[in-house]
């Protein structure tokens, strides 16, 4: 039970309206109430607040005492050597206690006993960790002050739209926002309320109806032959991406109804003509947390081509690590550490290829034919579709088992008989399900086409009411009758939840 | 300030819209058991069942499916005057009976439950609630929000914890998947609330030829009975004490009784200190004075059995437990039907052709529809004389019914008919002149008829699409009951070689 669930709703209507009439200077102390409420009530076991209670805790006194070093080795010049020490030291231990939890829950993944240990994982574990360790080495090197009001502190930390599936936020991007006290903006909350709507869609019309065909053959894939397991992995590349897209789109469209602009996760990935770029597309807040943190530290492309290549392998290693203890993740990161440096490496080739192949270059030196385009895209996507395969699969040997079969037992012709519609979606629900891809298409489309997230918002705030209304109503309808979700299904868990 | 007041206006004309459009579309998803789809109509009977004046009922039947088709509560009140009301519904456990009794007593102050006892035994072992899910919400989806309907959602989600309490108030949650599934009924209400029949339903197949009682043996075997049912008979118990109700409990012939189960019930019984008719027993069950097959109150009684079974409950209701008959429009209003109800099915049992002919003369023709077909090969293999002598006993009856009777029976001579409220529409021809899809008898959009004589020589009937003649067919006739809108008898001419006369043939119709 997370953001879709009734719950949620009447918690975030219930603190819309009380924030708005306190006063401006204490509404952060609401938007904290509400995410203590709903963390409690999404934890099923007393341990996990008390986990998540110890971590807050460690990051703020351990933030204190690295923001005081760093200030007394600032003023005091003679003993600045010491404070610096220091600082390093608070640092470390800071990271150490504070992500503690995750470590272990990690380590217990890797040797295949996080069964016995999962009643005691908090929701957002690897989200908040993350986060934590950004403002503790964001106050370490002076980019963040350290937030000494307690109750705001807690607020940065367990910000109810965000915590569990991230963005994972900056103290520079996300702090003011939160403590200072917004006026209504009646667009902004329009547009908060398109991108929930927009999210819902995106859940329960295309990733758990994706999920129910997911399921079915990445749990009985030696039932199938390679197109039926190619068709899986295509779906669940969509289903991966429509449900942490939900997620991010309901995260951001609440907190745009406090006036908050979270940050955006996704700037459609697919889209992507390189593995590297992309990273740059997906969980966004993840790799330039991964940039800024671990690759950059490491040297990133500072000390010569070998060490490049080596911190980016270290970094996606880390990456798989972050996703999971299981061996198959860090395979799963250790692939696309593979794959940029590999892209790196034969970068020249490629282009000669494609061009060859697709197109001649143009004088901009970009590849402008559409097929290149999409060629390159196509090619994209379909390594990391393969990469997916392994993350998704039970084992990592049942993830290579399924690859095999996809590449020595491929057909196409599982499109063209009706072998698909038995798949745990029917001809019809199939419909709706390709019907709503399209519509994702066609936004994100768009969307790229014009560089902006809020392009087809602001196109619909201009439209008349009783358009708008109606396009409301026909999508909440769509969703309240075609949606996958109720007797049966437990649409309420979103896949990246599980992190 | 205004425009904060006109913004909150905005808001309450938009939700007010979203929330009646979505709350139709729950009622159009919500799945609905009515005389039309179903044999236990659920939705009909507790819809039906809040219409009723406060306090005019003086008995309710609880109980599962074996109740829907065992209790008219018509016959109750024709012979004895005594207002009861059949609230029984498919697998009703006893979970279910508990919740709907105190429900009716929201509005009623019945002075008799009568409660069936097949439910005790453990017949669906594997479900919380001695009843499947799916049956579950048949039985408490109709029942209106109240502080009893909370009640018992809350108790069914702590009892199973896969449900959803919000699914009970949320319908989508549970029923949005049916959009694959509606058809044209489910977008009119107008079967839905028809239920003059009381909560009871009437079916015409035949029983058994014979039934064996039960006789108690071993006196010693217990069995257990499941916890949740004996739980909930013991607060039916002491629900009807706390409102000076009489509670009696039935079991009807043909329901599962063994040794084991028999002394567990006695046990509970005997301690209850209640009424207790047993119908499997040779003793009762000879008051019943039924003649099978025909009479049959076996398990799920058909009509005729139903009639001997609710006659003499109400001889125990009016003779053991003195309620009083009292008149009562409600019940005076649903007599009529009751009566075309059973006229139209009593056709059923007839096997003469000249007597079935009569009686379908003899029909309500607003209340029925009325199809005949016939390829006019029905007595061609016959001499002259036995096919003189065939037609001669059938030539009078379809004469009454307006036929060119002598013309009918001659070979070759081809016939579509449908007769409705509309009128009589007889079309009859020579071999081969009747075009294919002759359309006859349409009486609205989503209710059609067709006969037609295909040339290759076979008859089709055929209502809603669905095909009725039984193959090889020469002469087919269906009757549809336009209440209840189900076929109600599918009937073939054939002769019959060692009696030299046409007979009756009758089959069931297929379930809808």
């Amino acid at each position: 039970m997370s953001y879709i669930s009734l719950f949620y709703d009447i918690l975030i209507l219930a603190t819309f309206l009380i924030y708005y009439i306190t006063p401006k200077k204490y509404r952060y102390v609401i938007l904290s109430i509400g995410s203590i409420v709903f963390y409690i009530h999404i934890c099923t076991h007393p341990v996990q607040i008390a986990v998540f209670a110890s971590s807050i805790v460690f990051a703020y006194l351990f933030g204190l005492l690295i923001s005081r070093c760093v200030k007394l080795g600032a003023d005091k010049e003679k003993s600045s050597r010491k404070y610096a020490l220091q600082s390093k030291l608070f640092l470390a231990i800071g990271i150490v206690l504070a992500g503690m939890p995750l470590y272990f829950i990690r380590f217990t993944g890797t040797l295949g006993m996080l069964d016995d240990y999962n009643f005691i994982v908090p929701l957002g574990i690897s989200f908040y960790t993350l986060q934590i360790i950004s403002y503790l080495v964001d106050i370490y090197r002076g980019v963040a002050k350290v937030i000494i009001n307690p109750v705001k502190f807690i607020l940065y930390m367990s910000f109810f739209p965000q915590i569990i599936q991230g963005p994972i936020p900056r103290y520079s991007q996300l702090a003011d926002q939160l403590f200072e006290g917004h006026d209504f903006d009646e667009k902004e909350a329009l547009k908060g309320l398109q991108l929930i709507l927009w999210g819902y869609f995106l859940k329960l019309m295309i990733a758990d109806k994706a999920g129910v065909v997911v399921d079915n053959i990445f749990g009985h894939y030696t039932m199938y032959s390679g197109g039926y397991i190619f068709h899986a992995g295509l779906l669940y590349s969509i289903q991966l991406y429509a449900d942490f897209m939900a997620c991010v789109c309901i995260s951001q469209g609440v907190a745009r109804l406090f006036g908050i602009r979270l940050a955006d996760n996704f700037n459609r990935p697919y889209f992507a003509e390189t593995v590297q770029e992309f990273w740059r597309r997906w969980h966004m807040s993840l790799s330039g947390w991964l940039r800024d943190y671990v690759y950059i530290p490491l040297g990133g492309n500072r000390k010569g081509k070998f060490r490049k290549y080596l911190n980016t392998i270290i970094t996606f290693l880390v990456s798989g690590i972050w996703h999971g203890g299981d061996v198959r993740y860090i395979v799963w990161g250790l692939m696309h550490g593979i794959y940029i440096v590999f892209g790196s490496l034969t970068s020249g080739l490629r282009d000669k290829i494609t061009r060859i192949i697709m197109g001649k270059k143009d004088d901009s030196d970009e590849f402008t034919t559409l097929t290149g385009r999409l060629f390159r895209r196509a090619c994209t996507f379909i390594f990391v579709m393969i990469a997916w395969i392994i993350f998704r699969a039970d084992t990592l040997q049942i993830g290579i088992g399924m690859l095999y079969r996809m590449f020595t037992t491929f057909s196409p012709f599982v499109y063209f008989d009706s072998g698909i519609y038995n798949l745990g979606l029917d001809e019809k629900q199939t419909h709706i399900l390709v019907f709503s891809i399209i519509m994702l298409f066609v936004v994100s489309y768009y969307q790229e086409k014009h560089r902006t997230e809020d392009i087809i918002m602001d196109k619909l705030l201009k439209q008349p009411r009783i358009m708008r209304w109606g396009l409301y109503i026909v999508a909440i309808i769509a969703i309240w009758v075609f949606g996958t979700y109720g007797y049966g299904y437990n649409a309420s868990d979103f896949i990246y939840g599980g992190f | 300030m205004k425009k904060v007041i006109i913004r909150w206006i905005k808001i309450a004309i938009f939700m007010i819209i979203l929330i009646f459009i979505l709350m139709r579309i729950n009622t159009i998803l919500e799945p609905t058991y009515d005389y039309h789809n179903s044999e236990w109509p659920g939705t009909s009977t507790f819809k039906e069942f809040y219409k009723l004046e406060p306090d005019s009922v003086d008995v309710l039947f609880l109980g599962a499916s074996v109740v829907t088709n065992g209790i008219a509560p018509q016959v109750i009140y024709d012979e004895y005057g005594i207002r009861s009301y059949n609230l029984s519904s498919e697998q009703q456990s006893l979970f279910v009976s508990y919740y709907w009794l105190k429900e009716a007593l929201r509005t009623q102050s019945p002075k008799v439950v009568v409660l069936d006892t097949l439910f005790l035994e453990p017949l669906h072992e594997d479900e919380p609630f001695n009843m499947t899910e799916g049956m579950l919400r048949i039985a408490i989806d109709p029942m209106k929000m109240s502080s009893v309907k909370r009640e018992a959602v809350k108790e069914i989600c702590k009892i199973d914890e896969s449900q959803s309490e919000l699914s009970y108030y949320f319908t989508n949650i549970r029923f949005h998947d049916r959009w694959e599934q509606l058809t044209s009924s489910d977008f009119s209400e107008g079967i839905m609330y028809l239920a003059p029949l009381k909560g009871y339903y009437g079916l015409t197949s035949k029983g058994p030829d014979e039934y064996e009682c039960y006789v108690q043996g071993n006196t010693e075997i217990r069995d257990e009975l499941p916890e949740l049912m004996v739980e909930y008979l013991w607060k039916i118990k002491e629900l009807c004490d706390e409102n000076n109700i009489e509670l009696v409990l039935m079991t009807i012939p043909g329901e599962f009784m063994y040794d084991s189960v028999y002394n567990s019930m006695m046990d509970e019984i005997n301690e209850m200190g209640v009424g207790y008719y047993n119908f499997t027993l040779q003793e009762n069950y000879d008051k019943l004075e039924c003649e099978l097959p025909w009479e049959s109150p076996i398990y799920h009684a058909n009509i005729w059995g139903a009639e001997k079974l609710s006659s003499y409950m109400g001889k125990v209701l009016s003779e053991d437990y003195g309620i009083e008959g009292i008149s009562d429009s409600q019940w005076d209003n649903s007599e009529k039907f009751y009566q075309e109800f059973m006229q139209v099915r009593n056709t059923i049992r007839i096997k003469k052709s000249d007597k079935y002919l009569q009686a379908i003369n003899e029909l309500p023709i607003n209340d029925v529809t009325i199809c005949f077909a016939s390829d006019g090969k029905l007595l061609d293999d016959l001499e002259e004389s036995d096919r003189v002598s065939a037609a001669e006993t059938v030539i009078d009856a379809f004469a009454d019914l307006g036929f060119d009777s002598e013309e009918l029976m001659q070979n070759g001579t081809e016939m579509v008919a449908v007769f409705s409220d509309k009128g009589k529409n007889i079309t009859m021809s020579d071999e081969g002149q009747i075009e294919t899809d002759d359309l006859i008898g349409i009486w609205d959009e989503d209710l059609y008829a067709w006969a037609t004589n295909e040339s290759k020589g076979k008859i089709s009937i055929a209502i809603n699409s669905v095909e009725y003649v039984p193959n090889n067919a020469d002469f087919c006739m269906i009757i549809y009951d336009n209440n209840t809108q189900r076929v109600v008898d599918i009937a073939e001419m054939y002769y019959d070689d060692n009696s030299k006369s046409l007979k009756i043939s009758h089959t069931e119709p297929p379930a809808e």
